[in-house]
This record gives C-alpha cells, structure tokens and sequence, in this order.
C-alpha cells in the first residue's frame, strides 16, 4: 500500500495539474514514482526484463489463412516430382476435412532460386523479399496443434487452441509496458473482423489488466486515408473547447475527490481523461505521413494497387515503433487458399512482398532492425496434397490446399535472431516438420527470449494458478540466436 | 486402518454393486487408504526415489517408474517392484531394507526405520494407491501431495453454528448481521462510518437493486420509510434485470456462438428472460438449480410419489445454462470437441455453484484442491451423457442441439398465425424475387435484340441507343429488386425453423449414459481408466446415489448440487449476493473457495447467513432485503473516525467494513443510466435479441455468421443493455460501451468483473456520439427552465442533489466561454443558431462524464 504521505503529494500533483501545469511534466513525475505506488502504479512504466534485451519491440505480422509452404520458403523437388500420385501420409482419421479425397500430391507451380550469400533457396512469388534474404531466419519446421482457423489463430495469438488467455502482445505490455505514455503499449493494425479469420479476443488481454489489451487502429482499404483510433476524435467540435470540457470535467472531479476519502479508481479515472486527451493529441501526427518521402512510400508498396493496403500498415508499424510502442501488430488476411491457389496466392504474395522486404530495409537504414523482431507468420500452413472442394466438378486450375498443421514456415528478422539462415526442415512433400521442429510455444518462448524475458518468470495469477503465455510448454530455439 | 476393514469394505462394494449399477463402486473408494498413501507414501517416494525413477525426472533406471501405480504393478528389468500384501515378494522392500547387496536403495543412504515400516506396512495392507494414468500422461502424482486435505480446507466443512455476538451499541444491535460486523470492527479497535446521508442511500439503493439512479421525483417523495422503498424495488421488475445480469455472468452468456464466426444463437434470449425472470419471482435456489442443470428431464414419480415432475417450456429453457456457451462448433476433431465443451460445462458448474476450479482436474490432480481427476471425470461422464451439439451443418460445422418446447393452446394458436404469416411472405418474397428475375431476362433480351440489330446498322441510330439506355437503367434496377427479394428470402429460409416452432437451445439426455475414460493431459484421444459417473468425492452430502435408469445424472447432479449438506453451494451464493451489495465479498475470490482461494474474513457470519438464507426458503430477495437492512450496509463511504483511529494500517483494504466501499458502476449501468436520465430508456422489457432482419446484419450461407457492423433497429437501439445482443469475442460495434466498460468477456464466466479506468473509456466518454447524445438529450430534457433552474434540474437528475452555489459559478462560465468560443468558430454559418443549445449539451455531457454519476459512494 502506499503511505498517506504519497497518497497525498500524488493528490498535491494532480491539484497542480488541474492548475494549470502541463501534463507532460506531471506524466515524468508519475512515472519516477511509479514503482512505489502499487495500487495505482502506472501498468505501462517500462520494465526491464529478466535477462539483456536483443529486442526492444516486435512487429508481429499475421498472415491470416495460412500460407503455403511449399510455394514458398520450402523448396520441394521431390513433391514437383510426384505431382499426381496418391501421398504416401496417413490420413488423420481424427479429423475432417473436405474435398481432399485420395490426397494426390500437388506440386508446385513456381519455380525457386537460390539467393543471397547464404544461397537461400525462395520462390519467384517473393522477388522482393528474395533480395532481403541474407537478413531472414527462416523457420521451415514449424508445428501447431490445430487444423481449423479459429483455434489455430488463438494459438499462434495466446498459445491457446481453446481456452480464453492473453495475447503475446499483453503479455509483453504486461511484461515490459511501453517506451511513450502517450501510446498503448500493444496495437493492431486493421486486425481482421469476422469470419473464421480475425476476432477481438487474438488481441484481448483476458484476465490481464485491461489496459494490456490491444488497441485497435484501422487503416482503411481507400487509397490516402489515414488510419484512426475509434473515437480518438470528435471533428464536430474545436479542440479547444475539447480541451476546456476536459478540464471542466477534472474540476468536478477534483470537486468531488475533496469531498471524498481517498479513492484510487476515482484518481485512475481522471489520470486516464489526461492521458486520453494525449494520445487524442499525439496519435492523429502518428497517422500523418504527408512527411515521409516518396521513395519512402514506393519502398512500402504503397500506391500498388496490390500492395497498397500493406505497405501502409507496414509503414505505420515503423512509425510506431520508432515512437515506442512495444507491439505492433499488422495484418494481412486472405491466405486461405483452398481453391483456385494458381490464381489467388500471387495476389497474396504482391500485397505483402515488398512491403515486408521494404520495411526491412528502411528499419535497418535506420539502425532499428537489429532491436526490432519481426516476426511473420501463419496460423498454420497448407497441404502439399490437393483439395477440390466441388468433388471432382470443377478443373484443376480451381484446386487448392487444406490447412496443415504439421509443418509449415514462419519468417524471422532482426531483433537479435541470425540473418541468412534457414532452420528445420519439413518432410520431402513438406508435409511433417521432420527436424529442427519448432512448435508455437517454441516461438512464443523465442520471442520472449529476444525481449529479454524469461517465459517461464513472466506469469500472471488468475483463478488460483500461475499462468503463462506457454502454458507448461516452450524451448527457446537457441540454434537461431545471435 | 487394518486390513480387515478394507476387505470388508470391498465386499460390501461389490454386493451392493450387484443391486445397483454403477455407483456403488464410486461410493467404494478407499478414502482411509488415500489419506494414508498421501500423507506417508507419496512423499517419501517423490523424496527418495523419483529422481531415478520418474517420467518428472526424466529417468527410469532399471526399467522402473514409480510416479504411477502401473510403474510398480508392470516393474523394471527384475519385474513387479511391489506384489500387494506379501513383503517378502516385494523387491521395493528387499531394496529398502538394504538386506541384498545387490539391490539396496536409495544407494546414496538408507531410509529410516520409520520410513522403512511405512513402506512395509504400505505394502503389507495392500499397497493401495490411489493414483490413475500413467506418470507421463501427466496424472502427476508427486503433486497431489501438495494438495490440501479436504479435512483442512475450510469451505469443506459443515456449516458452523455461531451464535451472533453480544452488541452494545444500540444502533448496531438489531440484526444479526450488524452484530458480527460490529464485533469485528470492535476487535480491531475501529468505529464504524455515520449512516450515509439519505440521497447518497437512495441513490446506493436503487442502483444496487435495479442499476437504474432515482428519479428527482422519486428522491423527492422519500418521506424516510426505507424499508416501504426496499419493498418496492425488490417488486419491480427492474430487479430481475440488475441481478439476472449478475447470475449471466457466470454463464457466459451470448447470442452468438462459435469461437471463429459470429454465429447466431437465435434462441439464446429464452434463456436470458428465463434467468430475468427467476429473480423477479424470487425463484427459490434449488429450483433455480435443479431447472439449469436438469430441467428438461422427465422424473418419473418414484414409489409412493404419485406423479413425477415433468418438464415445463420454461424448465427446459433454463438449461441454456449448459447448452449456451463458446463452443467451437467448426472444429474439425469432433471427440475432442465434445470433450472441449463438457469441459467447460464442468468448470460452469464448478465455479457457479461450488466455488471451485474444476477445469484443473481435467489433466492432472488438481494442484491445491481436494479434487481428483476422478472426480472430475465422474462430473465429466455426466455430461458426457448429455447432448449439447447434434448433428452437423453441411458436413463440417456442428449444429446446436435445439429442443422444441410444450405449449399452451394460446401458445399453439398464436403461433399458427406466425407460421401463416411467417408462409405468407416467404412465399410473396418468393413470387417477387421470380417476377424481377423473369423480367430482367426479358429486358436483357430486348437489349441484346437492339443491340444485335445495330450492329447490322452502319448508321447511328439516336432512338435506338436512347431506347437501349432506359431499357439498361430498368435492368440495373430489377437487378437491385432482384437481389433485394433473395437476400430476404435467403433470410426466410435461414429463420424459418426458429420462426415457426417454439425452440430453445437446450441440452437432453444421451439415448445411453456413459462413463468417462480419463483424457490423459486433457487429450481426448489419449484414454486412460474409466470412472463411474459421480460427484466430487471429498463435498457432502457423500452417501451413494441413486442413478435413475437410463438418465445421465444430472438429476441426481442438481440434487446433490443442492442439498443442504453441502457445504459450498449456500456459502457460494451468499457471498456473491454479498459480494454485489457491498463490493466485495466475505471472501473476495467470489469464484475460488478452494486453497487458492480467500479465507473468510469472517466465517461465523458468512455461515449464519447461508444457514438463515437456508432456512428463508433459499429465498434471494429476503437475503438482498435483510443486507440492504443492515446498518453495516447503510454507512457512508467517508469515516474520519476510523482514519484518525489509523484505518490505513489496521484495515487498509475495509476487509472489516468500517465504511462503504465505493464503486464505479458497472458498464450497464453506466449506459442505462445515461439513458435513464436523459429520458431515452426504452423499458420495452424481453424477447428476442439478435437483428436478424435488417439488410445486412447477417449473412445466410451454412451456418450464418452475424456482422460485427449489424445494425441495430430504434426499437432495440434504447433498451437496456441486458437487452441488447452480445456476441462472442469483442460486442457489436453498434454495442461497443459494452467493451469498453468492462463488460466481461462473453467467453469467460465471472463472478467478479475487473473495473478498469483505461483511456479508452475516457476516449469513448468524451468523443463517443452515444454519450454526446444523451447529453443533448438530458439538455433537451429541460430547456424549458430558466438556466439557473435548468442546471438545478440536472443536478438532482444525476446525482440526487442540489448544486452548490461554487458548481453553479463554475457550470454558468463553462457555459458562457464554451458559447463564446463557438461564436468565433461558428459565426455566420448555419451552425451558429445552435450554439445555445450546444452548449448546454456540452455541460451536461460533462456532468454526465464525472465521477459523481460514474460512481457510487
């Protein structure tokens, strides 16, 4: 508990700031004490780690859906080679799934060349990022427990396949807290809604303290708009006359803090009016980016009709990160190819190519790729085996792939991870990570690591246990580290 | 313990398992063997031997674990370790003793004698033991010998008898609920807070019973008599909408289901207006129970019972309890998923009635409670032998299990005429989308036709081309009307078994019961032994049960849920009663009485009060009635008293009630508060929730998935947020204070919510236009008074006072300079006439935000 003394220079505090001291000021002086005040403490003072940090922050991008390995990262001659013939798997009696029939391996369509120094092998799909290669980890025996979307989503997200726990981005909110008060310390870039792709609950807190949850920030799909914070702003209105109700407001609660015993929820709730209204200030600038270059936004994708969309949340995220936040998330959906794969995955591919390798290389001309993590990955990946939702009715160009848990690529860069390299290997279809097996609890623990947090130490108590982002799971891939 | 006495125990087992099946091999547990192999043998071998002999260790030398009692029974290289009642066949106690040379164990030192004979006489009785599943399956036997006893867990225990503590203090001396608050703070040395004064306690009181404020006209009539005004509230059917809430938030309760996809659970509000009206008509607890759990059973009357109980509509609505949930109905592992859900039906019932953790018994032992993973597979057959999902959706996705309800006549010919009128328009939207498309035919017809002939034509022809653009935009426009029909049609179809029967989602009994095979590290593949149906072993009442043939148990399950011998399901419930009325509970970890949990902070009065609650006929609103009663209740939220006393370092955190907690209100009644005083409240009260029918809130393919963007009719828009739709992970958007205030998350069940302060909130408070409307609204409300009088009015609107004469100085120059500064920005524009009016708006959205309305002292 903190002491009465405290309990009233904090009140002195916010007295003075109803006054007419700047808020800036006040925020430096909340934040020296903060470690004390334990009832009220600021949750998003940054913290250090357990261990030295390699990386300060992550830029987490999902690809919803699914990705196909092996038109990918995961270069298979072999299945290219038995294209056709029936795939020498078990089928997983465990489980459904639809319009896979025989299981006939699928080869595939793309060819792929070695690249770089460290002779990467990457599909044409990806010439962009085919050029960054030297500065990619990739992970080619990943493994998760689920084949459907939603629970996969939720482990790659919370660890979770089913249960309702906080999201790697609350958790390291929790962990760490943030670098600018000013801003979340966890924010989603147009997280996906609806269908069995995106929900809330990817990005929710769970019994975390609510403010670890994910702030939501939308870019939207047109062309030159700018993204927003749900009610961040009230245009109808001069700010400030805002400003002026703001602070009319705080004098009816400074009125009736005076006539009350001291309350910690009622001195929370003005604290947050205050840091509202700076975020209301300093976000909409965050969004703005009339100042950045053309080659800049050329680097990004943005203007590609393709790549537009991407390359903006890309370019947000390093705006961010160069702001502070801790956890940048960015989104790219549609990877769920089930049909018409020969079509649709280029698309896929463009939209997120060059904004990925774009945002790469201008994080390291700035001398933040090796404290920043990005981690790029699916749910899940595909089947290296055919799936024909008509049943035979349609033609072949219309075929896809199923969803395959058992092995599929997650890209890593930066943030202290090695550049050039590729760890594990999937079976010769692709099929089942066969070595150097990385499960999501392995790279949640990974990540982690790179903060410099301990996955085993990071805990929270909820409903009489202790519990972590991996559960009772996670090795950190040690083979991948700097 | 003698070996007699177990022998003697089996054989009464086994004879009475003969005459009824299976129970009784359940009721033939060992618990004296249990008790002793915890306490003596488990330790000993976590101690001693796992280091080399266990899956936690990693190693098993010689081919021997001894983290499992199949690791002793199969043995090492040398065969069984241990053969039950013959020491000297057993090599565990040759090693221990040390008498071989070749085997001696532990090699790094002998045991002590004592530990020795413990073994010998462990072995000797049988060697029993208790632990199930293999050591690496995770049945992680070296664990449970940190767990609590049940003989040392409090919430364990019988109901203690206390008698209410001798009082000397007048006011405090009238019920024996003031009597053990007082006598606590008397101990420590604290004075009570003054009686709050009699605004603030109308204002408490109506917000705490109905979550609504006082009207200014209802403060204005209280003439002193409390206890008339406690009787009113109690009888409005308000009540049952603040405290239904509170019950829906251990249910987690949607309408929506799926984890991934919003899909609409179009009968769920059944059982929401069931829960609403429970509270209103003080449903007595064990019904309430007994028609959740098993509501839609038919009991058929037993001998010397002439009828039986047969299950009513509103009986089998109550099971939504257990039919409602997150369920994943698109999981592709259907075992597994049907495990998924009975799990979290178990941890629903565990946690709403017992107090307990269950879900950590489904891998393991649970680490702190007396609980097995027995006795959670005993609760797990049960509901295994219930059916929650039924049948598949185009293959892939489960489907709900929905139960068509008995009806009345009315009932019966109401609904015909829905279902003719429900054909009527199916078939006019059928007859409509045909027209438009049969016409939209023909006029792409006459256009090709045109468009054919010139082509023929070298010449441009004006009429043509002109013909061809109007017949063009009436195509386009019979496309439109087209699609128009068959999205309503679509949506006809999709509805047409929720509109023309009377459904619920409801659970019912498997065609067979079945035990449940323990699901090793909780995987539902991975099957270890089978347990009998049954309840947790270590919670009176414990006698056997009698099984109804041929029915699950969930009969059995409500009456033992709801016995008086058990000792967690009245305390539970008082306390959370307790915990709503006075901000936390006697124990405050409302929904963990388990070691983890906290102790009482005082035991006799929460054990008088379930015993009295008991006694009243498991009556709730008696229990609300005597708390808010109660001058420990009725105390202000300021003591000076206590503070000079020094509070802060005898009871910082009012565990002992020396004043009254204060509390930001809960998002709902933030919202129907906000609505409330600004006259906007709809009180239309029940039915359905969902917005099906507006354009584009829904789409109809397999399952249906509902759009985050749904669009809510003004006839929904108003109500009370109990009535307002909820989806599954994150609300509507058309529903998002509901997020943004804490509101739990519909996925989890919670007997106690987080109040967070975020900048989110105080983002969605200044800038949300719901909340900028209902000031407006409030400003509205009064314009017809003169500004001093205006702002008068406000005041005892919101906060049940008058305002002082410094907020009316400070509200009138906020006003003043908020209408000069829109006079700069909005002079000569059309704006400008509604600057008077802005800027009332403004200062009552600002009052709206405060603390004093956000808040109750």
């Amino acid at each position: 508990m903190m002491s009465e003394i405290q309990r009233l220079t904090r009140r002195g505090l916010l007295q003075r700031a109803a006054c007419g001291i700047g808020y800036t000021a006040l925020g430096a002086l909340l934040h020296e004490h903060s470690a004390k005040a334990s009832s009220i403490a600021n949750p998003l003072a940054a913290r250090q780690g357990h261990h030295p940090a390699r990386a300060k922050r992550v830029i987490f991008m999902f690809m919803q859906g699914g990705p196909s390995q092996v038109e990918t990262f995961d270069y298979k001659p072999r299945l290219n080679a038995d294209h056709g013939k029936p795939s020498p798997f078990e089928r997983d009696e465990k489980v459904e799934q639809p319009g896979v029939g025989t299981m006939r391996l699928f080869g595939s369509g793309w060819d792929f060349a070695q690249h770089g120094e460290s002779g990467t092998w990457v599909s044409e799909l990806f010439p962009e990022l085919a050029k960054r290669v030297d500065d990619l980890c990739i992970l080619n025996g990943m493994h998760t427990d689920n084949l459907a979307h939603a629970p996969a989503s939720l482990q790659l997200h919370t660890g979770a396949t089913n249960f309702v726990r906080p999201s790697m981005g609350s958790w390291v909110s929790y962990g760490l807290g943030t670098e600018n008060e000013s801003l979340p310390a966890y924010v989603t870039i147009s997280h996906p809604t609806g269908g069995d792709g995106g929900s809330p609950q990817q990005y929710a807190s769970a019994f975390l303290p609510a403010i670890h949850q994910g702030t939501r920030v939308d870019v939207p799909k047109e062309d030159g708009a700018s993204a927003e914070i749900r009610y961040l702003e009230d245009r109808g209105f001069p700010q400030g006359l805002q400003r002026r109700q703001v602070d009319f407001v705080r004098g009816l609660n400074e009125r009736h803090l005076a006539r009350s015993e001291n309350d910690a929820h009622m001195e929370g709730m003005i604290e947050s009016f205050e840091l509202a209204f700076r975020m209301q200030t300093e976000a909409p600038d965050l969004f703005d980016f009339s100042g950045e270059s053309r080659a800049t936004r050329e680097l990004y994708g943005i203007g590609n009709a393709t790549s537009d969309w991407f390359g903006r949340q890309c370019l947000l995220a390093r705006r961010m990160a160069e702001k502070g936040v801790r956890f940048i998330q960015v989104n790219a959906p549609g990877w769920d190819h089930h049909g018409q794969i020969e079509k649709r995955l280029p698309e896929s591919c463009v939209a997120v190519d060059r904004p990925v390798a774009g945002l790469i290389q201008d994080l390291k001309a700035r001398g933040m790729l090796e404290d920043t993590l990005i981690v790029w990955s699916g749910e899940f990946g595909r089947t290296p085996y055919e799936q024909d939702l008509s049943n035979g009715k349609a033609k072949a160009s219309n075929y896809g792939r199923g969803h395959n848990p058992y092995g599929f690529t997650t890209v890593l860069a930066g943030g202290g991870v090695k550049g050039g390299v590729v760890h594990g290997a999937t079976d010769d279809y692709g099929y089942r990570a066969v070595s150097g097996k990385v499960h999501m609890h392995d790279l949640h623990a990974t990540i982690l690591h790179l903060l410099g947090v301990d996955h085993e130490r990071l805990t929270y108590r909820h409903a009489g246990r202790d519990f972590r982002l991996t559960d009772v799971y996670g090795e950190v891939v040690k083979e991948i580290l700097v | 313990m003698s070996v007699g006495g177990s022998k003697q125990k089996i054989v009464v087992a086994a004879m009475t398992a003969a005459l009824v099946l299976p129970a009784a091999l359940f009721a033939a547990v060992d618990e004296e063997g249990d008790a002793f192999f915890k306490k003596e043998i488990a330790p000993l071998l976590v101690e001693r031997c796992f280091e080399c002999h266990s899956h936690r260790a990693g190693k098993a030398k010689g081919g021997l674990v001894l983290d499992s009692r199949s690791g002793w029974m199969t043995g090492g290289d040398s065969g069984a370790a241990i053969v039950p009642g013959d020491l000297e066949g057993s090599l565990l106690i040759e090693a221990v003793r040390y008498g071989n040379a070749d085997i001696e164990m532990p090699p790094d030192g002998k045991l002590t004698a004592s530990e020795i004979a413990a073994l010998e006489r462990w072995v000797e009785e049988g060697a029993h033991d208790p632990r199930r599943g293999s050591g690496a399956g995770g049945a992680a036997v070296e664990e449970g010998t940190e767990q609590m006893e049940a003989a040392d867990l409090w919430s364990f225990q019988p109901l203690l008898e206390a008698e209410p503590p001798e009082v000397e203090d007048r006011r405090w001396a009238g019920d024996a609920v003031d009597a053990f608050i007082w006598a606590g703070l008397q101990k420590a040395g604290l004075p009570p807070a003054e009686r709050a004064p009699d605004a603030t306690l109308l204002r408490r009181l109506h917000l705490a019973l109905t979550g609504l404020p006082p009207s200014a006209e209802a403060v204005a009539a209280y003439d002193g008599d409390l206890e008339t005004v406690v009787d009113e509230l109690l009888a409005s059917a308000d009540f049952g909408e603040k405290w239904g809430r509170h019950w829906l938030d251990l249910t987690a309760y949607a309408d929506t289901m799926g984890v991934g996809r919003a899909i609409p659970a179009l009968e769920a509000w059944r059982y929401r207006d069931y829960v609403i009206g429970a509270f209103n008509v003080d449903k007595p607890f064990p019904e309430f129970i007994r028609e959740q759990v098993a509501g839609d059973i038919y009991e058929a009357g037993a001998p010397g019972k002439p009828r039986g109980v047969r299950p009513t509509a509103e009986a089998i609505v109550a099971t939504g309890f257990l039919a409602i949930g997150p369920w994943e109905l698109v999981s592709g592992d259907k075992v597994q998923l049907r495990m998924d859900v009975v799990d979290k039906q178990v941890h629903r019932i565990g946690q709403a009635f017992l107090g307990m953790t269950l879900g950590c018994a489904r891998c393991h032992a649970h680490k702190f409670d007396p609980v097995s993973q027995e006795d959670y597979f005993a609760l797990a057959g049960i509901l295994k032998s219930t059916v929650t999902l039924n049948g598949r959706i185009d293959g892939v996705f489960s489907a709900l299990n929905h139960s068509v309800l008995p009806e009345t006549p009315e009932e019966l010919s109401a609904r015909a005429e829905r279902v003719r009128a429900f054909e009527e328009e199916l078939a006019e939207e059928l007859r409509l989308e045909d027209e438009k498309k049969a016409e939209t035919a023909l006029l792409a017809k006459e256009i090709a036709r045109l468009k054919g002939d010139e082509e023929g034509d070298d010449t441009v022809d004006e009429d043509e081309s002109q013909e061809i653009a109007k017949l063009e935009a009436k195509r386009v426009k019979m496309e439109a009307g087209m699609k128009r029909h068959g999205t309503r049609r679509g949506l006809l179809e999709y509805v047409e078994r929720h509109r023309t029967q009377p459904l619920a989602l409801a659970v019912m009994d498997a065609p067979e019961p079945e035990d449940s095979r323990i699901n090793i590290r909780g995987n539902a593949h991975q099957l270890g032994d089978v347990v009998p149906r049954g309840f947790l072993s270590e919670v009176a009442p414990k006698g056997k049960v009698a099984w109804t043939r041929g029915g699950s148990g969930r009969v059995q399950l409500a009456e033992w849920l709801a016995s008086a011998d058990n000792p967690l399901t009245a305390r539970v419930w008082v306390n959370r009663v307790w915990h709503h009325l006075f901000g936390a509970g006697l124990v405050r970890t409302v929904d963990n009485f388990g070691a983890r949990g906290e102790a009482p902070s005082h035991p006799e009065l929460l054990d008088y009060l379930a015993a009295e609650f008991m006694r009243d006929g498991w009556s709730t609103k008696k229990l609300i009635r005597r708390l808010v009663m109660s001058e420990a209740w009725q105390q202000d939220s300021v003591n000076h008293d206590a503070m000079v006393a020094g509070v802060r370092d005898i009871d910082p955190e009012n565990r002992l009630y020396w004043r009254s907690n204060r509390r930001r209100l809960e998002a709902e009644a933030i919202r129907d508060g906000m609505l409330f005083v600004s006259g906007q409240l709809d009180r239309k009260r029940g039915g359905p929730a969902l917005p099906v029918d507006e354009p584009g809130n829904m789409r109809t393919n397999s399952t249906g998935i509902m759009s985050d963007t749904a669009v809510f009719p003004d006839d929904l828009k108003n109500r009370r947020t109990i009535y307002l739709p909820q989806k599954r992970k994150g609300a509507f958007i058309a529903a998002d204070f509901m997020e943004a205030f804490d509101l739990p998350d519909t996925d989890q069940e919670t007997g106690k919510r987080t109040l967070t302060s975020v900048p989110t909130q105080a983002l969605y408070l200044v800038n949300a236009p719901f909340v900028q409307e209902c000031g407006r609204a409030l400003a509205v409300r009064y314009e017809a008074e003169a500004p001093a009088e205006r702002l008068r009015a406000v005041y005892r609107t919101l906060f049940s006072r008058e305002p002082e004469a410094g907020e009316v100085v400070l509200a009138m120059e906020y006003l003043a300079e908020t209408k000069a500064g829109l006079q700069r920005e909005w002079e000569g524009t059309k704006a400008a006439a509604g600057i008077e009016e802005e800027a009332w708006a403004r200062l009552c959205q600002a009052l709206l935000i405060s603390n004093e309305f956000l808040f109750r002292s």
